[in-house]
């Protein structure tokens, strides 16, 4: 709508008036009225043009009077919305790496403050708050808002500073509560988190309009508490208490994950690198016991010079022979010697590679609670969405587990509790004839268990109807009446984790398209954990999350060969290529060079798709070697969850690793040093090619 | 019943076993090795893996080789390949946690008179003795796949 050219024009005029009004509330001429009018022409203007915000600190100087704190946040609002471009940060000093990271612990900080401030509201419900909340909430607010000022997101800071006013008008104010207040409440503080989460601009300024688009229909009682006063006495420049970025205690570090997460990376490759000095190390012994072999041979010519009448060369060359094979017999023992230190040097490796990942693994382990504030919020507004009344209680947050699996598990989480909105709670009047309490609950609790974490998503509700699945699965076609006969109620709610199930009878935004569960489980899955299912007809459902501890993430290019999807660490792959299939050439033309091709087929002896004219290939780069490799398909970069393969597996050359894909499938990872050993051959020479170190 | 052959018994060792077979094969592997009878996921191929390892399981995340124990036999062509829905007993050896391929469990049972890895159950049938070790060492020892990478 603002992009109309009737819209521009009126935004014009607004900027213009607005410029004139703010110059008469700054104007020490201009009288009490005067400054009242501007102010109250600014409000009117800003609302017309939809700039809730400016609107909303006009208003504040109508009803307060102009002071100078006041004038110049409405000034900075303006200038920030009318006349500065929208997606110029306006912040000069703030824009190096050291701000960025000040800011992301401001947003870190800001969700917490605020999800407690929506927690303490939740709570309230229809029961008005005492003094004491109300001073503890503002206390909350105040402290947002200097923080905010801290980082220069003035915006935030003047939202935050409109939440507190809310709070203030409501002091004494008990007879104005209401359920519905409260819930009102709750949305404000969920669109002002909302707003702090984003980090760019234009994004920001549309959460913050909604903020106070939301704040315009609140109905809070007329009149003003006490704290507009003591604001006026400080001249409006009060200076909250900046807060708790810099007061916080020296000794507690916070560190932006990502750096972190970069560490972590790099300690993944290490172990890569350590089962690959092993394998060398394990060849090199190997190579010792071959040439040990040959040397036995070797004596025999000489000894049988003993018996006979030996002439001088004769003598001389057995001598040699036996010179040779005390010389050798040192250079083997040293050879064992160096082959079986490697081989401990690398099991040092290992450990201190382990204590390393065990170090950083305990540095980005969240608690469970950081989650429970990401997924509060969202619960909020589903149950708003769907017109119940759910209340979410959690437990065990302060069960520890890695970020990477947090990460990964956020959106199975939420799909389970919009499950549990749209399925699980029931609608208050059935939940009232049911003889339940009209307000749902929602219970999120989490342990540990040994290296495993379960995370409990249950609900009070209505409970998985197992006789009415039957009906439909039979209905749709995806199973016939004899297996929905004799499939138990256990199998029945397992066929919903399957692609293309969905509970309700119709989609809606709620509870997905027939994705909802089988995302659940994939994802799940691929971080090596399952779901469990357990309900109960009119007392809810359960779904048991078990996930472990932690996970070794990493990007990786997914390819199919000959039906199974293998994968290719990401940070190894240069580019991809077509080539002929009719002829596979030994060599592709990239763009920079000729590279070795390698027929992946042969080497994994699969077939060749049967009609098919070119193949994709995958060209990669290892320790300075380039090489590409044929495929069946690209399937396409995904982020994996890397496992390792066991003793047994393990001693394959060719795979660095495993990852279980969506659907359980345990995927190889190829190891990119033992590709270019296959096409360089003559470069380090595997076991076999100990002939060419025979000793000269 | 048991105690009719007591005499017999104390001169042999008396195992707790679990009988499997695998075609016409019958073998038995001493209980105190199995975790537990399951039926195989899907089973992905590990080219250029030893005859004796037929493919890898996702077991509860964990990435476990399902292996034949009929290398041990000495049959020169590995056994068919595994397919989901297979039975197999899961295991661990020396830390190495893997899983047996088997058709079907006969019984769980109590047998004794091993002769030379061999036993002789109620019925006359004879059944040959699973030393996981040996198993696993065989299988680690056996040459690549055919489809294994070969330099030059």
């Amino acid at each position: 709508m603002r992009g109309d050219a009737d819209e521009g024009s009126v935004r014009e005029v607004f900027a213009a008036e607005a410029a004139d009004n703010l110059a008469t509330l700054k104007d020490e001429a201009a009288t009490l009225e005067e400054k009242r009018a501007a102010a109250a022409n600014l409000r009117e203007g800003a609302a017309l043009v939809g700039e809730h915000a400016i609107a909303h600190a006009a208003a504040d100087l109508v009803e307060r009077g102009a002071s100078a704190g006041g004038v110049a946040a409405l000034e900075a609002r303006v200038y920030e919305r009318l006349i500065r471009p929208t997606d110029v940060e306006v912040e000069g000093d703030l824009e190096s790496e050291e701000a960025g990271s000040l800011r992301r612990l401001f947003r870190d900080e800001a969700d917490e403050t605020l999800e407690r401030i929506a927690t303490t509201l939740a709570e309230l419900g229809d029961r008005a708050p005492g003094a004491a909340v109300l001073r503890e909430l503002m206390r909350m607010t105040h402290t947002l808002k200097g923080s905010a000022a801290t980082v220069q997101l003035g915006a935030i800071g003047e939202a935050s500073h409109a939440l507190e006013d809310a709070f203030d008008a409501l002091r004494g104010r008990g007879d104005a509560w209401s359920q519905r207040l409260c819930d009102q409440l709750v949305e404000l503080v969920d669109a002002l988190r909302a707003a702090v989460s984003v980090g760019d601009r234009a994004t920001q300024n549309a959460q913050i309009d909604a903020f106070y688009g939301l704040l315009s229909r609140l109905e809070l009682p007329r009149g003003q508490g006490s704290h507009a006063t003591e604001r006026g006495a400080d001249g409006g420049a009060s200076a909250p208490p900046a807060l708790s970025l810099k007061q916080r205690d020296a000794a507690v570090l916070r560190v932006d994950a990502k750096r972190i997460d970069s560490l972590m990376d790099s300690v993944g490759e290490l172990a890569f690198d350590r089962t690959r000095i092993t394998r060398r190390a394990t060849e090199i012994s190997q190579l010792a016991t071959d040439i040990d072999r040959a040397r036995r041979r070797l004596p025999a010519p000489a000894r049988r010079l003993e018996g006979a009448e030996p002439d001088e060369a004769a003598r001389e060359a057995a001598e040699i022979l036996a010179d040779l094979e005390s010389e050798l017999d040192r250079q083997l023992a040293a050879l064992r010697q160096a082959s079986g230190a490697l081989l401990e040097d690398a099991d040092a490796l290992r450990r201190t590679g382990k204590a390393l990942q065990d170090g950083l693994t305990r540095v980005r382990m969240l608690t469970v609670s950081s989650l429970f504030r990401q997924l509060a919020p969202q619960l909020r507004a589903m149950a708003r969405a769907a017109g119940k009344r759910i209340r979410l209680v959690t437990s065990g947050g302060d069960t520890e587990f890695d970020k990477a699996v947090a990460t990964h598990v956020i959106d199975a989480l939420l799909q389970l509790l919009r499950n549990a909105v749209a399925h699980g709670i029931e609608p208050p009047e059935t939940r009232r004839a049911r003889g339940k309490p009209t307000e749902g609950r929602v219970t999120i609790a989490a342990r540990q268990e040994g290296s495993t974490i379960v995370l409990d998503v249950s609900d009070d509700g209505a409970g998985i109807d197992v006789p009415a699945l039957r009906r439909r699965f039979i209905e749709r076609g995806a199973w016939t009446e004899a297996r929905a006969e004799l499939a138990s109620d256990n199998e029945v709610i397992q066929a919903l984790f399957e692609p293309g199930t969905s509970q309700r009878e119709r989609a809606d935004s709620l509870a997905g398209r027939g994705v909802g569960l089988s995302a659940v489980r994939e994802s799940v899955a691929r971080l090596g954990g399952e779901v469990q299912t357990r309900s109960i007809p009119e007392q809810g459902t359960r779904f048991r999350v078990r996930l472990p501890v932690t996970a070794a993430v990493s990007q990786a290019l997914l390819f199919k060969v000959g039906g199974d999807v293998f994968a290719l660490p990401q940070s190894y792959v240069v580019e991809t290529a077509h080539v002929d299939a009719t002829s596979l050439p030994r060599h592709l033309n990239t763009r920079s060079r000729t590279v070795p091709l390698v027929g992946l087929h042969q080497v994994l002896e699969a077939e060749l798709p049967a009609d098919a004219r070119s193949l994709p290939a995958v060209v990669l780069a290892f320790a300075g070697k380039q090489l590409a490799i044929t495929c069946d398909k690209i399937v396409g970069p995904r982020e994996i969850v890397i496992k390792q393969l066991g003793p047994i597996l393990s001693t394959l050359p060719l795979y660095a690793g495993g990852t279980i894909s969506g659907s359980g499938k345990v995927q190889l990872i190829f190891d990119p040093a033992e590709l270019v050993r296959i096409a360089f051959p003559e470069g380090a020479g595997p076991p076999g090619a100990g002939r060419d170190l025979r000793p000269r | 019943m048991a105690r009719e052959r007591a005499t017999d018994g104390e001169k042999k060792p008396m195992r707790n076993v679990i009988v499997f077979a695998i075609g016409r094969n019958l073998y038995a592997l001493e209980l105190r090795w199995v975790h537990e009878v399951v039926s195989l996921p899907y089973v992905t191929r590990v080219p250029t893996a030893p005859a004796g390892v037929l493919g890898a399981v996702n077991v509860r995340g964990a990435i476990v080789p399902v292996i034949d124990v009929e290398v041990l036999g000495g049959a020169p062509a590995p056994g068919r390949p595994a397919r989901p829905g297979d039975g197999a007993i899961l295991l661990e050896v020396d830390d190495a946690p893997c899983a047996f391929r088997i058709d079907n469990v006969e019984e769980v049972t109590t047998l004794h008179g091993e002769r030379r890895g061999r036993l002789t159950d109620g019925r006359g049938r004879d059944i040959a003795i699973v030393d996981p070790e040996e198993v696993v060492r065989r299988v680690a020892a056996e040459p690549p796949g055919r489809g294994g990478p070969r330099a030059g």
